[in-house]
């Protein structure tokens, strides 16, 4: 009944310790290990409606704590962290990605006692949103997961998955899967070529219906069945920083363009992998000195939206490598998952 | 007559009186009404930390 009424879009709000296993997604409760009052301190509380105007005072009540956490449950990937204790614990999590509706787990204590009607409020406002997008209209942007563990960890942590409202498909299962309820499709780069030719038709289908398809390449060509993707191999250059005053080329095509609010030229370079030759109609965003495309946006050549790169930051930031990458995602999967929104079906 | 609420609190019958200030905002759920009750006429359920886990796992008859 609970799994039944999450996927329908609806909220559940859990506070205790789950001993049983009836909240999708959730562990059962690890209490602290060493219970003290520097144990129960919250140290950590994001800034979120449910808790806002709120901090470490969480800690005490009338002077005693312990009250609001006694330890954890572990959080499902993807699930973001709302508040920790001293030790690091995860002592309330938001889980919007292991179903179509939300999950709130607070290790303890009931939060209607500590938050009130803002809690209220805040459920009122999520479930019609969640509701909304689990009745008829598109799942959110989707990421394809390889199995592999750099898509793993870039997929699934919590600060990139919660732009992927989607969630993420198993790329063996992406051929059976329906493309045109999601709005948007990520591709990272080292993907197994074969397994995504088999939901080429898929992936066709959602471009057709107004979707976005968002491709990186970290070496390997495009798949040939998106049109207009003209790839040309480079040979990459891993070492050029070491070089004093080394400029590896790279250069923001348009400053003033929305991707580039909060991303530097410096955030977009690590190294590249091939270039592409900018399809006619299509924005290049991302350029080297020469004028080759290291990622562009193409809104012609499909009735969707193709945003397409030879950058590799899903494979390097899941590989703990290379901080440019984190700072890249940081910034590009708020505006992906943003122009996933936008559902115009233009005439290619 | 009590309205209908959007958020309800799914707790164990304890009979105590509600005197918080949201009191008006919320319906108290017996935790045994899951599984009889259609809870989609509810934006969310707040599940507290005393409800029977069993039942909610289907663990019970």
């Amino acid at each position: 009944m609970i799994r039944e009424y999450l996927d329908r879009g609806g909220v559940v709000v859990f506070g205790g310790h789950l001993h049983r296993d009836w909240l999708p997604a959730a562990s059962l409760f690890v209490p602290l290990a060493h219970r003290s009052l520097d144990g129960y301190r919250v140290v950590e509380v994001a800034d979120h409606p449910i808790f806002r105007g709120m901090g470490t005072e969480l800690t005490f009540r009338r002077g005693v704590a312990g009250f609001f956490a006694r330890g954890h449950h572990p959080v499902p990937p993807g699930a973001e962290v709302l508040t920790r204790l001293f030790g690091g614990e995860p002592a309330t999590y938001l889980d919007r990605v292991s179903t179509a509706g939300s999950i709130v787990v607070q290790a303890t204590s009931n939060l209607l006692s500590y938050c009130g009607e803002a809690l209220i409020d805040w459920i009122v406002g999520e479930a019609a949103q969640r509701r909304a997008e689990a009745a008829g209209q598109r799942r959110g942007l989707a990421a394809v997961y390889g199995g592999s563990a750099q898509h793993h960890r870039t997929l699934t942590a919590p600060k990139y998955a919660r732009h992927l409202t989607g969630g993420t498909i198993y790329l063996p299962e992406l051929a059976d899967v329906d493309l045109t309820e999601y709005r948007g499709l990520l591709i990272p780069e080292r993907s197994h070529r074969g397994q995504l030719e088999r939901a080429a038709d898929r992936i066709t289908e959602l471009l057709d219906s107004g979707g976005t398809v968002i491709a990186f390449s970290g070496g390997e060509p495009f798949p040939e069945f998106l049109p207009g993707v003209r790839w040309q191999h480079r040979p990459t250059n891993f070492w050029w920083w070491l070089e004093p005053d080394a400029d590896l080329g790279v250069r923001l095509a348009d400053e003033a363009h929305p991707l580039f609010r909060r991303l530097t030229v410096r955030d977009c370079t690590w190294h590249y992998h091939g270039v592409l030759e900018l399809p006619e109609g299509a924005q290049a965003l991302v350029t080297l000195t020469t004028g080759e495309a290291l990622l562009y946006v193409d809104r012609v050549s499909t009735p969707g939206t193709m945003v397409i790169s030879t950058l590799d930051p899903i494979s390097h930031y899941g590989g703990y490598f290379m901080p440019a990458t984190e700072r890249f995602l940081d910034a590009f999967l708020p505006w992906a998952a943003e122009t996933s929104r936008e559902l115009i079906i233009r005439s290619p | 007559m009590k309205a209908t609420l959007p958020v309800a609190v799914l707790d164990m019958d304890s009979r105590h009186d509600d005197t918080t200030a949201w009191s008006h905002r919320v319906d108290r759920l017996d935790c045994y009404a899951v599984g009889s009750r259609d809870l989609a006429q509810y934006a969310g359920l707040i599940v507290t930390p005393n409800v029977d886990q069993e039942h909610l796992a289907g663990n019970t008859a």
